[in-house]
């Protein structure tokens, strides 16, 4: 276990340190940078040469490089070019609505997945199966954000109801009700997106899984079929669907980014975007690094989850 | 006629992937046929603005009376374009290097499989809205971010593919036999690589228009006058838009779920067809 875990973090951490160069040297050889957007245009030579190296971008780019890495190394990402705040502070600003997003996607996708995917998997090319086969084609076939309009125009305009975005009501003290309504449909479509896959892997590891001579002593044994299904079936079968969550993981805490920006949900997603707008290189290069530490975290949970659900493995 | 056509004519004679291939047939030709199906250019600025769908305007006009059908149907050229290029271009890389990798499993194999997991570790959209805030949107980054990105998947396929089937008896057969190098390649390994490159292919093509319409649809991508489904769809990130000029984001929204539904569809069957052991 612990040799595992030491030679997964070195990778990861070469993984983000030639990441985190390719990025630079690529920022590095572009025309333009924060004093086009910010510096008055028209401040004096003299004045923009100060400007520069204040911001330190006079230097040549291995140099700034390095002095960026000692400063992550000691835990400071920089400063936004846009809002003058350290990246740190307005990622940690707005990781908690994406994480409770993520969060209540994920669990809406399970309780979805895993009855629909053993249903099907009971009966191979029978109605379940095909029902779950085509809203899993539907979803992932459907681009997030004409959906997330769809809804909009459906349950927030047509019908009323649900709010059509952000967090909470404006100026909120709308309790909880209030914001598990605005979670509502950033929820929907993420799930959506989710569910094909995963009740995809579930169908076909459930049934790899009831092939396997314990289902039938199980079943031999007069156990009832709903309990061989949930109980020994499943449990095998849900190794590959915890695979798929260690995969979708950067996805949800990153990758939402159109549901984010198209429901007003204040999270990284809209982060990346905002600093993509603005040019504001170091928030962007904050945000590549951590989408690839979340990929890394996700791998490392998955075999963490293995451990978890599979004996066999935590044996050997 | 091979063996292997055997389960690809069965798959293709299924009602839904008859249908898709029909949908994706007719779009490849109402792309190049634009220019004469179009009743108006496509940019071309009219005086009717905001209408919604008539006789004289089928799908109505935008917010600055651009007809809506016409872009729809230039739309298309881009989508396809994007999907084809991009994937075309990452499958060839990847079908390349994952040849060159099976070739020399013991130098080439290494390097080639640290840097697609490199490649891998970071989620593509987050590094093509990185590479984009440096280089500026624009169709030809869609297209060269998304076939330099996608190699990966391919890669690994062709590898993993090419190198099981060096160890396989088959192979080992043919070698007793005194079948040459390039022999055995052409037989045994090609139509095995072939058939995983075409279902890893199909299946880009409909992520890379799902990837496209994103981007442009956040302005990040195809550029506005150049009608993209995608940016067709950005105007109505307005509330006032969304609700009251629905023909404006409805028709193209429609157009990439059913093309890349259409996609999906043939590549679930082209999967199945080509390996068996996919379909429990």
């Amino acid at each position: 276990m612990f040799p595992y875990l030491v030679s997964r973090v070195t990778w990861t951490l070469i993984l983000l340190l030639v990441m985190s160069g390719v990025v630079y040297l690529l920022i590095g050889l572009v025309p333009g940078d924060a004093m086009d957007l910010f510096v008055d245009p028209t401040l004096s030579e003299a004045d923009r040469a100060r400007f520069r190296q204040a911001l330190g971008l006079d230097q040549p780019v291995h140099i700034q490089y390095g002095k960026w890495l000692g400063q992550v190394l000691r835990g400071n990402l920089g400063f936004s070019f846009y809002t003058g705040q350290p990246v740190i502070q307005r990622i940690g600003e707005r990781f908690g609505a994406t994480f409770t997003l993520a969060l209540s996607a994920l669990i809406v996708t399970l309780i979805f997945a895993i009855p629909l995917g053993v249903a099907a998997a009971s009966r191979p090319h029978g109605l379940c199966d095909r029902l779950a086969g085509f809203v899993g084609l539907l979803g992932l076939s459907t681009p997030s954000f004409f959906l997330a309009l769809l809804l909009i125009y459906l349950f927030a305009l047509r019908l009323g109801g649900l709010p059509i975005g952000g967090l909470e009501r404006i100026g909120g003290g709308g309790g909880l009700v209030d914001r598990l309504r605005h979670l509502v449909l950033p929820t929907v479509v993420l799930s959506l997106y989710m569910l094909g896959p995963m009740m995809r892997q579930l169908r076909a590891a459930m049934i790899e899984a009831l092939q396997q001579d314990y289902i039938r002593t199980a079943m031999a044994k007069g156990l009832a079929p709903f309990w061989v299904l949930y109980k020994h079936a499943l449990r095998t079968a849900l190794i590959p669907v915890i695979t798929l969550v260690g995969l979708e993981l950067p996805y949800l805490l990153g990758g939402a980014l159109v549901v984010e920006q198209v429901f007003n949900w204040p999270g990284l997603g809209k982060l990346t975007l905002e600093a993509v707008f603005q040019r504001d290189y170091p928030v962007i290069m904050a945000m590549v690094l951590v989408s690839g530490l979340t990929v890394q975290i996700g791998a490392i949970l998955t075999d963490l989850g293995y451990l978890v659900a599979d004996p066999r493995i935590r044996r050997s | 006629m091979t063996p292997d056509a055997q389960p690809l004519r069965r798959a293709f004679r299924r009602p839904s992937v008859i249908a898709s291939s029909i949908f994706l047939l007719s779009l490849v030709l109402v792309s190049l046929l634009a220019p004469v199906i179009a009743p108006y250019d496509p940019n071309e600025i009219g005086i009717d603005f905001q209408a919604p769908p008539s006789k004289k305007h089928w799908l109505g006009t935008d917010l600055v009376g651009r007809d809506v059908f016409s872009r729809l149907l230039y739309g298309s050229r881009i989508s396809l374009m994007v999907g084809f290029l991009s994937v075309g271009l990452y499958c060839l890389i990847g079908a390349l290097i994952g040849v060159i990798a099976a070739a020399f499993p013991r130098t080439w194999d290494r390097i080639l499989s640290r840097l697609a997991d490199l490649v891998l570790a970071f989620p593509p959209l987050v590094l093509i809205l990185a590479t984009v805030s440096l280089v500026g949107p624009g169709i030809g980054q869609v297209i060269w971010l998304l076939g330099l990105l996608g190699w990966p998947s391919v890669f690994r396929v062709v590898r993993g593919n090419l190198l099981a089937l060096r160890e396989s008896t088959m192979v080992e057969a043919a070698r007793a036999l005194g079948a040459s190098g390039w022999h055995i390649a052409k037989r045994h390994l090609m139509p095995s690589a072939t058939g995983a490159i075409f279902v890893a292919f199909t299946f880009g093509v409909g992520q890379a228009i799902l990837t496209e319409a994103v981007l442009s649809f956040l302005g990040l991508g195809v550029q506005p006058p150049t009608a993209s489904w995608g940016n067709m769809l950005t105007d109505a990130q307005s509330i006032a838009v969304l609700e009251q000029m629905p023909w404006l984001w409805l028709a193209p929204g429609v157009m990439i779920l059913a093309t890349v539904i259409s996609v999906h569809i043939i590549g679930d069957a082209l999967r199945e067809a080509l390996d068996p052991r996919s379909s429990a």
